[in-house]
């Protein structure tokens, strides 16, 4: 084996993106249930968690550009290099918006009761399972659940629409409710973009292993 | 007009390359010539005899302890107390076989040494007998007569060039032992220690012009300090100190040359390595060059062989084996200073072509021995 | 953590006749890392790294003004250069095993210092060998040539003899320059691993091999350090423009 320390230097950077991302899942996972039961005290750990993986991302794109500055990393080494330097934007992208949603939660606390749409629990899992999804294909490598991902936006994609239409109706049938309606608005919006980078991570996943670039 | 210039340019390359072709021809054919001659001249008088004979004729009185004749043999020329048989050769009477139990190889010379007889030995007196022009048989009946120990008169025919093949090879080693251990030193001096700069040039400048100076003028030298002023006489020490004065400059530079031919990267890795100057010359730069150092040497011999002005002066032209370093017994003619003396002297050209037949071998087997050391070491060198 | 000063130079300055090949160089050099000098040619790097063994020593017309410390000891002053050299050992350029067998190449150094015996010859050779991670290739042919191997193991071959001295420094004046890309990689990572032990310098053209396996990298020019600093620092922000031209490939 040559280059050790190069792929030594490979491997810990993998890990730092693996760990990036199982705190990304913690923090979807949690984020579901304080929305479940607009817990105030969970939507805070949330936002509070959001630095660590700031801090996280600077680390590993400080790490990329010390890798691509010192060892020339070539082919598949600069696939996944600069794809990680993709990827955990996007990732902090998403714990972001986790956090975001987790503003509105405290922000739903303060409103009197509302029951949200009956699709959202729908559109929350098929998002879960993306954002899941994306994880386990970047540390097993697998193009299949990648590919996957890609294919599921659509399905939240419609899912925001159609919960677009029922809270507009919400509002027009009851307009007391809509400061609530449009915080779900807003939390189903982040929702959506959240499947939209993991589809981005997902495409340079695709890269990592096919070396083919999506155009278009 | 192109055309007529390129015909020019044409005529003048033939006539040129004709010319190159003409001196090579010419120098191969002077060359076919010269050793052609010297073979038809000299290889009819080259034979055993030659070959393992002394110089001169020497003549010896030897006492025989005869016996009872043990053996009886049909042969009127055989002498059965002495168990030699008699034959005329070129009017001499000559022992042409002796007995495995002759008395004759316990023979005794007028000092009680030992003198044993050989074939083609001349007897010319036995007892108070002169035996010359008689038959075989009429001297096998002189020797024959008589009981006890008999006084004989011997004739060890000369004319073969072992004195001159020992000398050679005495002036060889003491010429080497003395030379080689200086030049390579003084090589080594030059090429490791001796700072860069004016001296130094003046040295190896100093050094070239030796080699080109005539050998006679070593010759001169040698006569007059070696000979003369330490008072060596015509001696093999004389000699072989003056060859080695004019061998210097030819061992100092090929040693250098080899010296010069190993790598520096060799030095700096070994002083890298913590050696000294004197261990890196020991165990990398003498190993490295030694075969340029042996082809130098091998060189020396040549030389040496083939020298004959410097020795003539210094080492005499007495065919004998030397008996001492230095003193009238110390004379030692080489084979070439007695090619030189034979053709002044006595014009005697048959045996001195052939010494140089003899000559021609042994430069050929040098040069041989040159280019297969320089094969081998370079081999060895490389990639085996 | 702070580093342990293993060469401290200051003020030196190095002639060669008249000519000024190092200009007022102060520097301190890290034990047990890769210190990396990079810079164009004649720029003296390689001259300041035969500084450090005394290698200059053997040059007519070398004159060096300033001070060099190992350990806190002056090494022109205060130590002899045969035995300065038994601790700071040296990989050349191009590979130059002596024309010896392979265990006569690597035994040399213990033999010049007196070791003798057959037994702890062949423990120092072997230990050397896979230092110099050439043991599995060559022990079957110790006693061959070590000319008849290949550049980039003949280069290791090298290194073990210079690691069977045991030395505390290794100096590398380019050491894969003439090498094929699959050996060059090779002694970079021997050189990695050989850091844990030994304190190295390496010389070197090849800017990326200086960010492969240094920890501080120093930017010669006209005999001057531009700049030194941390190998990372140098490659990704350097603060002298001259060295950022010089890396960038803008030199010239």
């Amino acid at each position: 084996m040559m280059r050790q320390s190069f792929i030594a230097q490979l491997e810990e950077l993998n890990n730092k993106v693996i760990k990036m991302g199982s705190i990304l899942e913690l923090s979807t996972n949690e984020m579901i249930l304080a929305l479940d039961n607009t817990d105030v005290e969970i939507a805070k750990k949330i936002i509070k968690r959001d630095d660590e993986i700031d801090l996280l991302e600077q680390h590993i794109e400080r790490d990329c550009i010390n890798i691509i500055a010192k060892q020339q990393p070539l082919a598949t080494d600069l696939r996944k290099i600069t794809s990680i330097m993709k990827i955990i934007t996007d990732i902090e992208r998403i714990a972001d918006q986790c956090s975001d949603i987790s503003e509105y939660i405290i922000r739903l606390s303060k409103l009197p009761n509302f029951s949200a749409p009956k699709t959202l629990s729908d559109m929350i899992s098929a998002m879960k399972k993306m954002v899941i999804d994306t994880i386990d294909s970047f540390v097993e490598a697998d193009l299949d659940k990648a590919s996957g991902v890609i294919l599921a936006d659509d399905e939240v994609d419609e899912y925001f629409e159609k919960i677009t239409q029922d809270l507009s109706e919400m509002m027009q049938e009851e307009p007391k409710t809509v400061p609530q309606c449009i915080c779900y608005l807003m939390i189903i919006k982040y929702l959506e973009r959240m499947a939209d980078h993991s589809t981005n991570i997902a495409e340079w996943i695709k890269f990592i292993i096919t070396g083919d670039l999506a155009l278009g | 007009m192109e055309k007529r210039k390129r015909n020019d340019r044409k005529l003048k390359d033939g006539i040129l390359q004709g010319l190159i072709y003409l001196s090579a021809i010419l120098t191969v054919t002077v060359l076919a010539v010269i050793i052609g001659f010297i073979l038809y001249k000299g290889l009819p008088g080259i034979n055993f005899d030659f070959l393992t004979r002394q110089w001169d004729d020497r003549t010896t009185f030897v006492n025989v302890e005869r016996k009872a004749a043990l053996t009886e043999k049909n042969d009127a020329a055989y002498v059965a107390s002495l168990g030699i048989t008699l034959a005329l050769d070129n009017e001499n009477i000559v022992i042409s076989h002796i007995d495995k139990d002759s008395p004759v190889k316990a023979a005794l010379n007028m000092k009680n040494q030992a003198y044993v007889l050989k074939k083609k030995d001349i007897i010319t007196k036995a007892g108070d007998v002169k035996i010359e022009k008689m038959t075989a048989e009429e001297a096998a009946a002189v020797l024959n007569e008589g009981m006890g120990v008999v006084r004989i008169k011997i004739i060890r025919p000369g004319g073969g060039i072992v004195p001159m093949l020992v000398s050679t090879i005495y002036i060889i080693l003491l010429s080497l032992i003395i030379a080689a251990p200086v030049g390579i030193s003084s090589a080594i001096f030059l090429n490791e220690y001796a700072k860069r700069g004016r001296i130094l040039r003046l040295i190896r400048f100093a050094i070239q012009n030796l080699a080109g100076i005539p050998s006679i003028i070593y010759g001169l030298f040698g006569m007059l300090v070696f000979v003369q002023i330490f008072k060596m006489q015509y001696s093999v020490l004389a000699g072989s100190l003056t060859l080695s004065i004019m061998l210097l400059p030819t061992i100092i530079s090929t040693t250098e040359e080899a010296l010069r031919e190993i790598p520096p990267a060799y030095r700096e890795a070994s002083f890298g390595l913590g050696s000294t100057k004197l261990q890196t010359i020991r165990r990398i730069i003498l190993p490295g060059a030694l075969p340029g150092i042996l082809v130098a040497i091998i060189l020396s011999i040549g030389r040496i062989v083939g020298e004959s002005a410097a020795l003539i002066w210094t080492a005499g032209t007495v065919a004998q084996i030397p008996g001492a370093l230095v003193g009238s017994e110390a004379g030692a003619a080489t084979l070439t200073t007695k090619m030189y003396w034979l053709i002044k002297e006595s014009a005697d050209l048959s045996t001195a072509s052939s010494i140089a037949v003899v000559l021609l071998v042994l430069i050929i087997v040098l040069n041989i021995a040159s280019k297969l050391i320089t094969r081998v070491f370079l081999t060895k060198k490389g990639m085996n | 953590m702070s580093d342990i000063i293993k060469f401290s130079v200051s003020d030196l300055n190095l002639f060669y006749g008249n000519f000024q090949a190092l200009k007022n160089i102060n520097m301190k050099i890290a034990k047990e890392k890769i210190t990396a000098f990079i810079g164009p040619s004649g720029c003296g790097k390689s001259t300041f790294i035969k500084t450090v063994n005394r290698m200059n020593d053997l040059i007519e017309g070398v004159r060096i003004t300033g001070e060099i410390t190992m350990d806190g000891v002056d090494i022109y002053k205060d130590m002899d250069a045969i035995s300065l050299r038994t601790r700071v050992g040296m990989v050349f350029q191009q590979p130059n095993p002596f024309p010896m067998s392979i265990y006569d190449n690597v035994a040399y150094g213990p033999r010049i210092h007196g070791i003798r015996k057959k037994n702890v010859l062949d423990e120092i050779v072997e230990k050397s060998l896979r230092q110099a991670a050439i043991w599995d290739e060559v022990k079957d042919k110790l006693k061959k040539s070590a000319l008849a191997v290949s550049g980039g193991q003949q280069q290791r071959i090298c290194i073990a003899r210079t690691l069977a001295i045991e030395p505390e420094v290794i100096l590398m004046d380019e050491p894969t320059s003439a090498l094929d890309p699959i050996s060059t990689l090779k002694i970079e990572d021997l050189a990695t691993e050989l850091k844990q032990f030994y304190t190295i310098i390496i010389v070197t053209h090849n800017m990326q091999q200086a960010g492969r396996i240094s920890d501080k990298t120093a930017f010669f020019l006209n005999g001057e350090v531009i700049e030194y600093g941390e190998t990372e620092q140098i490659f990704n922000k350097p603060r002298n423009k001259k060295t950022e031209d010089y890396i960038t490939g803008r030199f010239g």
